[in-house]
């Protein structure tokens, strides 16, 4: 079947005509070219398609579109702020979390939730919270550093703001 | 993944009355699994009837002499539920060792449940507790026993349109430990995985992983339930029925004489750190 | 170390903005206007004769343009032997080799119609490992082996499965065993495993009807996919036009060819169509390469004094159903057979052999990791047999200056401090001092090290070039062809660009993805070479735009060349400063007052070629190393005796990588190399059943996950300068991988006197080893 739908990402409705089966990921980067949302497994088991959906970070290769009528959906490009780059964006950079790149979107991605909902996280806790973020290439290490050095940037810059 | 209808029922009797249309209609929950198959091409359904607009009851609900806990309820949410921490951290052990965290915010502890996996995590501490599933067809609702629910590899006692929309846990004081071997620590399903619980100095052992359903092992809680003292001893012969029973399979994730091992140790183990026996 | 500009800092990676952000594309980012989308028929079987094709049932779908296999497709690829056919023709060697491909308007019509193609089979023999390929009067995978073309540096046998056999002889081995107080014999094996790079194969590709080729492909070596491309499909090299976007991690499974030519052949079918080709995870693992899986049987000699003088050293490596790159991960492995040590009586017989396995090929270590596994072992069993420090064992007998390599090449104090790398690794375990006792009796504690070397496998006209471009504001653009799949290649390039100009790195953009229309020429991103070999044209480039400066200069000023000199913002005259031009006056041409201009715009190239030579037929020595990186590995682990389970307490690198020019991303390499050798030394596997691979998932094919690091990591950088790298830099991208699992294994017998003598070193097979050991 088809059906025209209405998604929102990123704040905006976008009216879009889809496929029942057509996932989530598909529709983000083949309609909204959306693309930052990585397909790296398409079985939920690799993290590289993970959005905020509902408020808590989601393989979007395991969602149908179609379910996603009238839930708010946020993806990489709609973390990243107009002109500058996220905390946590910078800390990836700054503290050498980047190889290849292709888990960087879903990383980051799960990172902002972490720190939404836990901007003190333990080593164990950031662990635990991208365990299901594969990355073949950092080992982790400096992909940790990041998330703990963006805790303590968002931390100061709350501060700040008070 | 092939095309089909997208059902969005509003009550349970509408899901139902969809369900029962076809011969390959399917409900979605979480779709973490589902979703799996029908890209597989191992399932191709003409319906997907969506069980999240159905009026399931869905979050955990805190009452005098029971826990409920709605069959849409997502592994995150009991993972992270302050109460099924405090009352039931077993549980919330288990749901917070499915998958992986992206995994857990969608997938259902129904859907885990309704799939019948040998070893669902969160089918050992239900059992355990001896919890009761609240089955509906739309019209009708029945209550089964966890344990009586699980009736082969990916069978269950559910009939055909027939829905768990609910799982009701007895409060008590007792105490659970849970406990997951896989070949990787997190993210992994599981090579074995058990529950044992003691409420009144009466145990419960439930070994997941080790038959075609997870099996509690009447046989070894009497030997416990039994005696006047648990020592090491009784505790090894305790295990030994267990193994006696248990008949697991080899496969990717270990050989089926792995598996005894592997649940020997722990249940040793586990019985040990709720008797206060060093083992 | 001496003072850099740009060296020796953590300068951010220069693709960091692009890769946090999401804008940087990957191949399946891209998207053209009437693209065609493209699937691919495998072979269930691992072996069988094909007895007919028949697509007409996909040809009179609607919304299918083309279909095609070896009917109408009969090219063969390969980049050292020429034995891999695009599509299976005649006969499938393994299960999951690409029958037919369609392609058609959208995704789902081509997966529908890939359906609708029946194909029967025959079933053949099956050659289901290494015994089988081996023994007497076997099935032969590739009947007609010798008339493949191939280089003439590999030596496939004539009615065999072997696919090359390299042999090399140092000193008298009859002697050297005659001689030995003590021998030892063992045997090691490893399985298959996956590069799983997070990014899944890709290419895009174009056939116009004039005959020209475009492809977009997430690949390692653009010119060398170009070169191969045109070979197989009979073009000219101008009419092939490869351009490779961002790869998302390669480890060497996009290097070489891979399944680009799948979609070309779709293209020549459909012609000025787009045909996009997107693997799916399982074909991945079902239709890329794999590390082949090998066999080694090891006999050492030692002399009373407990030195190695005699080493006999077998290696069988399984190349799967087909050989064409994985051949020359057995010459790689033959010549570096020992391993790093010094060694006077050496046999090294390396045999490559195909199998109905997955096809095997490039992979992180490219044989080394395969190799040390046995050398690892065998040296910590015979290091425990004579009552001897392992580390000192080591020590006593590892390569340094002076000493004479398995190849002949001698070592000096330029190539390397094996030795430091030890002790450094040694010093951070607390070597010699026992571990912590853990709380309960049946956790034991134990610690393991091993050693490593591997120089850059490449033939010996591995060539780069590089140019670097100065701009009006006399910024400057660095170009070259290595490519960014993760590693940090941009950032290092850019930051010895920026050191030779002297020349902040914020004044430079490297022009990074290559274009093989646009772009300078480039072998392969291979090896752990491109810092290396390309850093080093990059300095000659800087050196040819300098000159090029300077000739204009001494013209403007009345000197000789010879008296000038250049630093970031202008050209002047030694010893007086201020007789000087400052760049922007001068790279775009130098005007005069009166308007009258020489010069032009300044544009570098530089040229690198490594100083190698092919190794003699029989006895393999000759000189095939550009340059040498050693390492030691270590590890302390922790068993439950009772379960078999293996906590990692600490892993602990340390390399000799010279002068280090990026120490985060080279600590990038390191930490991550060492976790993916982690992951192949406690988990990794393909599994076979039947001659089928039984997970090609991340259901059941596992590797690590941040919950799975060690309590501890630690990369140490030993920096003794190349002579022959750029500032004195050597590679680094491998090696990190290579003795993680033979440091584990050793500390598994350090702990619990278990040796086990297979990969992966899971708990089970602990537990098991355990029992046999009761």
């Amino acid at each position: 079947m088809s059906k025209d739908i209405t998604l929102n990402v990123n704040g905006i409705d976008h009216h879009v005509n889809i496929q029942g089966n057509e996932t989530l990921l598909k529709v983000l980067r083949d309609k909204l070219g959306l693309t930052a949302a990585k397909e790296g497994c398409g079985a939920g088991e690799c993290g590289a398609c993970a959005v905020i959906y509902n408020g808590s970070p989601a393989s979007s290769c395991l969602i149908l579109a179609i379910e996603a009528e009238g839930v708010e959906i946020l993806t990489l490009e709609g973390i990243t702020p107009k002109d500058h780059l996220h905390p946590i964006q910078q800390a990836f950079i700054d503290k050498g979390a980047v190889q290849c790149g292709f888990c960087t979107p879903g990383m980051i991605v799960t990172t902002y939730s972490l720190l939404k909902s836990n901007p003190d996280p333990t080593e164990e806790e950031i662990k635990k919270a991208i365990s299901g973020n594969l990355c073949r290439c950092t080992g982790y290490v400096q992909i940790i550093e990041a998330i703990r050095e963006a805790a303590r940037r968002l931390k100061r810059s709350k501060g700040r703001r008070k | 993944m092939e095309n089909f209808e997208f059902i969005s029922p509003i009550t349970i009797k509408g899901a139902v009355n969809q369900y029962k249309k076809g011969a390959n209609n399917y409900y979605l929950a979480g779709g973490t699994d589902l979703i799996v198959l029908m890209r597989e091409g191992i399932l191709v359904p003409e319906k997907i009837i969506d069980l999240k607009t159905a009026g399931l009851p869905s979050g955990i609900k805190k009452l005098k002499t029971e826990i409920r806990i709605g069959a849409l309820a997502t592994l995150s949410e009991i993972e992270h539920s302050s109460f099924i921490r405090k009352e039931i951290p077993f549980l919330a052990e288990a749901a917070g060792k499915l998958g992986s965290p992206l995994t857990r915010n969608r997938a259902t502890i129904g859907g885990n449940l309704c799939n019948a996996s040998p070893a669902a995590d969160t089918a050992t501490p239900l059992i355990a507790v001896e919890a009761k599933f609240i089955l509906s067809d739309g019209k009708k609702e029945r209550r089964v026993k966890a344990e009586e629910f699980f009736k082969g590899v990916k069978q269950t006692d559910l009939k055909k349109g027939e829905l768990l929309k609910e799982i009701v846990i007895p409060r008590s004081a007792g105490k659970g430990i849970f406990y997951k071997k896989s070949r990787i620590k997190l993210v992994d399903l599981a090579t074995v995985n058990m529950t044992v619980y003691r409420a009144k100095k009466k145990y419960r052992i439930v070994i997941g992983a080790c038959h075609i359903t997870p099996l509690r092992i009447r046989a070894a809680e009497e030997k416990l339930n039994k005696a006047k003292k648990i020592d090491l001893a009784l505790i090894n012969d305790a295990a030994a029925l267990v193994i006696k029973t248990i008949k697991p399979i080899s496969d990717m994730r270990g050989s089926a004489e792995y598996r005894k091992q592997l649940v020997k140790t722990h249940v040793t183990r586990l019985i040990g750190e709720l008797a206060g026996v060093e083992v | 170390m001496k003072n850099y500009i740009n060296l020796g800092r953590d300068v951010n990676r220069l693709d960091g903005y692009d890769k946090v952000s999401g804008n940087a594309k990957y191949i399946a980012d891209y998207e053209f206007p009437g693209m065609l989308y493209a699937k691919v028929l495998r072979s269930p079987h691992p072996h069988a004769e094909i007895i007919s094709i028949n697509t007409s049932a996909a040809e009179k779908m609607e919304g299918v343009i083309a279909v095609t296999h070896s009917g109408k497709c009969s090219h063969k690829m390969g980049l050292y032997l020429v034995d891999r056919p695009v599509f299976a023709t005649g006969k499938v060697r393994f299960k999951g080799e690409p029958v037919a491909a369609v392609a058609a308007l959208t995704e789902d019509i081509a997966a529908a119609a890939i359906k609708k193609i029946k194909v029967r089979y025959k079933m053949l023999p099956l050659v289901d490992n290494i015994e089988d390929a081996l023994k007497k009067n076997a099935t032969l995978v590739h009947p007609d082996l010798m008339k493949y073309s191939y280089l003439p540096i590999y030596y496939p046998k004539k009615g065999t499965n072997i696919f090359n056999h390299f042999p090399l002889r140092k000193g008298d081995i009859k002697k050297g065993f005659k001689q030995s107080h003590k021998i030892y014999e063992n045997e090691f094996t490893l399985p298959q495993i996956q590069h799983v790079p997070m990014e899944p194969h890709g290419a895009l590709a174009k056939w116009d009807r004039n005959d020209k080729l475009t492809v977009y492909s997430s690949v390692q070596s653009p010119f060398t996919l170009r070169n191969l491309l045109r070979l197989a499909f009979g073009l000219s090299h101008k009419d092939v036009r490869v351009i490779a976007p961002y790869v998302g991690g390669g480890f060497g499974g996009k290097a070489g060819i891979n399944m680009e030519p799948l979609a070309v052949a779709l293209a020549k079918e459909a012609k000025g169509k787009w045909i996009k080709l997107i693997f799916s995870r399982e074909e991945v693992f079902l239709g890329t390469t794999v590390r082949q899986a090998m066999r080694a049987r090891v006999k050492t000699g030692i002399s009373k004094n407990g030195r190695i003088i005699a080493e006999d050293i077998e290696m069988v490596f399984d190349g799967g159903a087909y050989a064409e790159y994985g051949t020359n991960v057995v010459r790689a492995a033959g010549y570096t057979c020992i391993g790093p040590y010094d060694i006077e009586n050496v046999k090294g017989d390396t045999y490559g052999v195909y199998t109905n396995h997955l096809v095997g090929g490039a992979f992180r270590g490219f044989g080394h990791g395969e190799l040390h596994w046995a050398v690892e072992s065998q040296m910590d069993i015979i290091a425990n047999d004579l009552k001897m420090d392992p580390a000192e064992f080591r020590r006593l007998n590892v390569l340094k200056p002076g000493s004479i390599n398995s190849m002949g090449e001698k070592i000096t104090k330029h190539t390397g401090n094996m030795v430091a790398c030890i002790d450094a690794v040694a010093k951070d375990l607390k070597w010699g001092k026992s571990s912590k006792k853990p709380a309960k009796p049946y956790i034991k504690r134990g610690k393991g090290l091993a050693v490593l070397e591997k120089a850059p496998a490449m033939p010996a006209n591995a060539t780069s070039c590089a140019r670097v471009k100065f701009n009006e504001d006399a910024t400057v653009i660095v170009h070259f062809s290595g490519m960014e799949i993760g590693q940090g290649c941009i950032t290092a390039l850019t930051q010895i660009a920026a050191e030779r100009l002297k020349m902040d790195v914020s004044k430079l953009h490297a022009a990074g993805l290559p274009d093989t229309d646009f772009s300078p020429y480039e072998w392969q991103t291979v090896a752990s070479r491109i810092t290396w070999a390309v850093g080093n044209a990059i300095i000659n480039a800087v050196d040819d735009a300098h000159a090029k400066i300077k000739k204009v200069a001494a013209k403007v000023l009345k000197v000789k060349t010879s008296q000038l000199d250049i630093d970031g913002e202008k050209v002047f005259v030694i010893g007086n400063k201020r007789k000087s031009i400052a760049l922007p006056l001068i790279i775009m041409g130098y005007q005069y007052p009166d308007g009258h201009t020489i010069g032009g715009p300044v544009e570098g190239v530089g040229t690198f070629t490594p100083n190698l030579t092919n190794l003699d037929a029989k006895t393999g020595q000759g000189h095939a190393a550009a340059e040498w990186t050693f390492g030691c590995e270590g590890a302390e682990i922790e068993v439950d005796t009772r379960t078999g389970e293996m906590k990692i307490l600490n892993l602990v690198g340390a390399f000799d990588l010279g002068t280090v020019i990026n120490p985060s991303t080279a600590r990038g390499q390191i930490i991550g190399g060492m976790i993916q050798g982690l992951g192949s030394a406690v988990l990794e596997e393909l599994k076979y059943k039947d001659g089928k691979i039984a997970n090609p998932s991340f259901v059941d094919y596992k590797i690590p996950t941040a919950a799975d690091l060690p309590d501890k990591i630690k990369h140490i950088f030993i920096q003794t300068p190349d002579d022959g790298g750029p500032f004195g830099a050597r590679a680094i991208g491998e090696h990190p991988m290579i003795s993680i699992p033979p440091a584990i294994a050793n500390a598994i017998y350090d702990a619990i006197g278990v040796r086990i003598k297979a990969l992966p070193l899971t708990d089970e097979k602990i537990l098991s080893s355990l029992k046999e050991k009761k």
